[in-house]
């Protein structure tokens, strides 16, 4: 069931009704049933596999508690069985061909034929959810779940499930057992987030991504460009709409039921390096990233290196760090590139500060500040380029950025005073106007947001402009309803 | 993979609801009811507009949510032509050779002088449409507008099995033909057929896409070509004609592959039946072929082919209940007329709208087989 459909409302609407209305010892079994009927609409098989996973990792963390015997072999165990059952099943794709050749080989299947596994919803997300709590509970910042139930919650609850926000065991649990208060002032929040995330989503995440010719991505030395730079740019902004749009509508949705989720994103091409950038990208993903990748590393890294400035000190942490990003999200050449990428954006940010104390960034010169944020987006936007497609189409497309050509002006005038027939726009290499359009709306859209200093923004606009947009909204849903295209959240892939 | 401390980033403070803060909210509740009323109240004005002045007509960007976009120009055009006109007498059916190879106008302008008599003709000849789907577009049409009679253009290529079924397959899938063929009428398809507002905001429906902008300038030209009675102009003259297509072109392949063991489907000709069955409401239907060029036949052999074919389609048509009308002869249209081998452009519609008429008063004067003119009030646009 996608998140931006009105059954999905209808639904998750009724089973809040009822949460509000059951007796509080229900409401955890009830949040368990409508999460696993929100994993049944995908399949059913995923219930079963999410089960088993849950009781693995419930088990995992009574073995991992300091009080018992051999806690931390069990807890690296456990982060073992888990990356191992995400292989299994996301990656199934490099060993499934090899493994149905050899049981094929033995007579047990059919020739040619090849096994499939089916990925079930968000298994990356709770990947790393899982291996937080395995290392909190061993590291004494979390006792160990002694309530199943309550921990399969943990693991199924459906706002959170597909996507995430990463919710941290700590964090979310107690949660579960003191949600708040369900009245106008948090409904009214909600209805806030939902409507600026399907405003993310519909406005302008589905139509930046489907204003970009799909050959774009595979050819794109077939297009001049001017286009690739405007498409690029379509990519980056639909990206993070489509993922910000996605949290902010789960957010919302979650405070029906009185749960919090965390923000996930806060105006990341406002970065104005890249250390911000990652603070406001993905920001659950990325605080896990941080706390349990990058500072153990930097940590054990600096206790054998003592030289702050030493090259292993300044290199390694921010590199492995993006690179198990870029795997987070794929096992492919191109996503790594696209961690290293990134790895080496923070190393190189950190040289200039090497020997001399950091001037935080806000206490820069505002043309410094304004002048980062530009490179700073330019170098993430180019870095989305190896995230899209794979790394020989990513080469072409950083090729063909350069290779501009000159647009049909000539054309064009003929077109517009009728010398001509109209028969296209795209004969005169010309940028989409309706690309430019959308990507203006987003730009506002982001401007609104950073001057308002919330993503609530939404709360502080002028009574005409909450209507128009409502207006706008309901078009473009209309329009999506009779659309002969759908465009997916790009996450739900991971 | 810093602390935000160190970052400076402040980001995703939680909201207190402060007073202020809770009367500004309220205010966001009553601006979504108030924005879900203005988009109402805005489809429920144009709705009336469309509906009841002519703007439905001079706003053209009108869909049915099909892919055909050329067919769904006929579609309107048709229910504008009957809207103003009262009813259709003659419709004219066949493919994209009727389309720009006929012009209504003329036709029915040169009968009235041959016989007398004014007829009201459509031309709603669509590209790519084989006999399969014009035999379920002609039941339709006829349900609907009650022609006097149906004149249907047909051709070799429309009884190869396999020409055009992925045209057919697509426009008989789309949810909306499917109810107009008698099957489910979903909320969906009850508004793209009778909302006129929702028809207009179709035509955007793909907005997004990065096609939409080509797309929609050419069915926007291809509106702005077509006449009210639905023939659209061709301007462009044709090179070669007088050259038989070449096997060895890569270009021709796929014709030649198609069509040089040329044998007349049975299913096909089920489908020109289901055609010729319309005469028992009492609809004259009337058969046809184009004045195709005969270095055309190259695609089937030869011109035997094509004496070959007709032999067994002209018994049939007749056994049937309608009535072959000969094509005039190709020879009479100058390579100019042509745009290909098959297609015609507007001095050849001209030309062919006045022999056509000239054979249709002959069939009416010598063998008292007239064109038939709709019963009035029978049309439901």
């Amino acid at each position: 069931m996608n998140v931006t459909a009105l059954v999905f409302f209808v639904c998750a609407g009724t089973a809040a009704l009822v949460y509000q209305r059951l007796k509080p010892r229900w409401r955890m079994p009830w949040l368990l049933v409508i999460s696993a009927g929100f994993v049944v609409t995908w399949s059913w098989q995923f219930v079963l596999v999410l089960l088993v996973y849950s009781a693995l990792n419930f088990a995992l963390g009574q073995l991992a508690d300091p009080a018992k015997t051999h806690a931390r072999a069990w807890a690296r165990a456990g982060i073992l069985v888990n990356i191992l059952f995400l292989f299994v099943f996301k990656y199934s794709d490099f060993y499934l061909p090899q493994f149905s050749a050899l049981l094929s080989s033995l007579g047990a299947l059919q020739p040619g034929s090849v096994l499939h596994l089916l990925l079930p919803v968000g298994l990356s997300f709770l990947m790393v959810q899982n291996i937080s709590y395995l290392l909190d509970v061993v590291n004494q910042r979390l006792p160990a779940e002694k309530d199943f139930l309550r921990f399969c919650v943990y693991i199924f609850y459906f706002p959170k499930l597909l996507s995430g926000p990463v919710e941290r065991a700590r964090a979310f649990l107690p949660k579960l057992t003191t949600p708040l208060k369900v009245d106008r002032s948090l409904l009214e929040r909600s209805a806030t987030l939902i409507f600026t995330g399907l405003l993310r989503k519909l406005a302008l995440a589905n139509p930046l991504f489907n204003l970009i010719p799909a050959q774009a991505f595979v050819t794109p030395l077939d297009y001049p460009g001017q286009n690739l730079v405007f498409w690029l740019l379509a990519y980056t902004f639909a990206l993070y709409n489509d993922f910000a749009g996605y949290t902010a509508i789960v957010r919302g949705v979650s405070l029906w039921f009185g749960i919090e989720l965390s923000a996930n994103f806060n105006l990341p091409y406002y970065a104005r390096n890249f250390t911000e950038f990652w603070n406001r990208w993905h920001i659950t993903l990325s605080n896990w990233l941080r706390d349990y990748i990058y500072y153990p590393l930097a940590w054990s890294l600096r206790r054998r290196f003592h030289q702050q400035d030493h090259f292993f000190n300044i290199f390694l942490p921010p590199m492995v760090t993006l690179l198990v990003s870029g795997l987070w999200h794929g096992l492919s050449w191109s996503l790594l590139v696209w961690g290293a990428l990134h790895g080496l954006y923070l190393v190189l940010e950190r040289l200039p500060s090497l020997g001399k104390a950091v001037v935080p960034v806000n206490k820069r010169p505002l043309w410094r500040q304004r002048l980062g944020t530009a490179v700073t987006f330019l170098f993430a936007s180019l870095a989305w380029v190896p995230f899209r497609m794979p790394l020989p189409a990513a080469l072409q497309y950083w090729q063909g950025l350069l290779r501009w050509s000159m647009p049909d002006f000539i054309g064009l005038a003929r077109t517009l005073v009728g010398w001509s027939p109209v028969s296209g726009w795209s004969q005169f290499d010309l940028p989409n106007p309706i690309l430019l359009l959308v990507l203006a709306a987003a730009l506002l859209f982001d401007q609104l947001q950073h001057r308002a200093g919330t993503e609530e923004f939404m709360l502080n606009q002028p009574r005409w402009l909450q209507v128009l947009l409502t207006a706008l909204l309901l078009l473009v849903a209309t329009l999506a309803f009779f659309s002969d295209t759908t465009a997916p959240f790009v996450y739900q892939g991971f | 993979m810093v602390s935000q401390e160190q970052s400076g980033n402040t980001h995703n403070q939680p909201c207190e609801p402060t007073p202020a803060r809770r009367q500004r909210s309220r205010s966001l509740l009553a601006s979504l009811l108030l924005g879900a009323c203005l988009f109402l109240g805005l489809l429920f004005v144009f709705e009336g507009l469309f509906r009841w002045t002519d703007l439905d007509r001079i706003f053209g960007w009108r869909s049915l949510g099909t892919y055909h976009g050329q067919f769904e120009i006929k579609w309107f055009e048709l229910r504008d032509y009957v809207r103003s006109h009262g009813g259709v007498d003659v419709l004219l059916l066949g493919n994209s050779m009727v389309n720009t190879g006929i012009d209504p106008d003329v036709l029915a302008t040169e009968y009235e002088v041959l016989t007398g008599e004014r007829l009201r003709v459509f031309n709603f000849g669509v590209e790519g449409l084989t006999v399969a789907p014009n035999s379920h577009l002609a039941r339709v049409l006829a349900a609907r507008y009650h022609p006097g009679s149906i004149h249907f253009f047909t051709e070799m290529r429309d009884y190869a099995a396999g020409n055009g079924v992925e045209v057919e397959r697509r426009l008989l899938a789309d949810e909306w033909m499917k109810a107009r063929l008698g099957g489910k009428e979903t909320v969906r398809t009850w508004l793209k057929e009778n909302s006129r507002v929702v028809q207009h905001l179709l035509f955007f429906r793909n907005w997004s896409r990065s096609d939409f902008l080509d797309s929609s300038l050419m069915l926007a030209r291809r509106f702005a070509d077509t006449t009210t009675s639905g023939y659209e102009r061709d301007a462009n003259v044709g090179k070669s004609i007088e050259i038989p297509p070449d096997p060895a072109d890569p270009d021709e392949q796929e014709n030649f592959k198609l069509f040089t063991n040329f044998s007349i489907d049975p299913g096909r000709l089920e489908n020109l039946k289901s055609i010729l069955d319309l005469h028992e409401d009492g609809t004259l239907v009337v058969i046809t072929e184009m004045p195709v060029h005969a270095n055309y036949f190259t695609y089937f052999g030869n011109e035997q082919a094509h004496e070959n074919y007709l032999k067994k389609l002209v018994p049939f048509v007749e056994k049937n209940g309608g009535i072959f009308l000969p094509p005039p002869d190709w020879q009479r249209f100058p390579l100019y007329s042509r745009v290909d081998h098959h297609h015609l452009n507007a001095i050849g519609a001209v030309l062919h709208s006045r022999m056509l008429a000239q054979n249709l008063a002959v069939l009416c004067l010598d063998q008292s087989t007239c064109l038939l003119p709709a019963a009035d009030g029978m049309a439901s646009p």
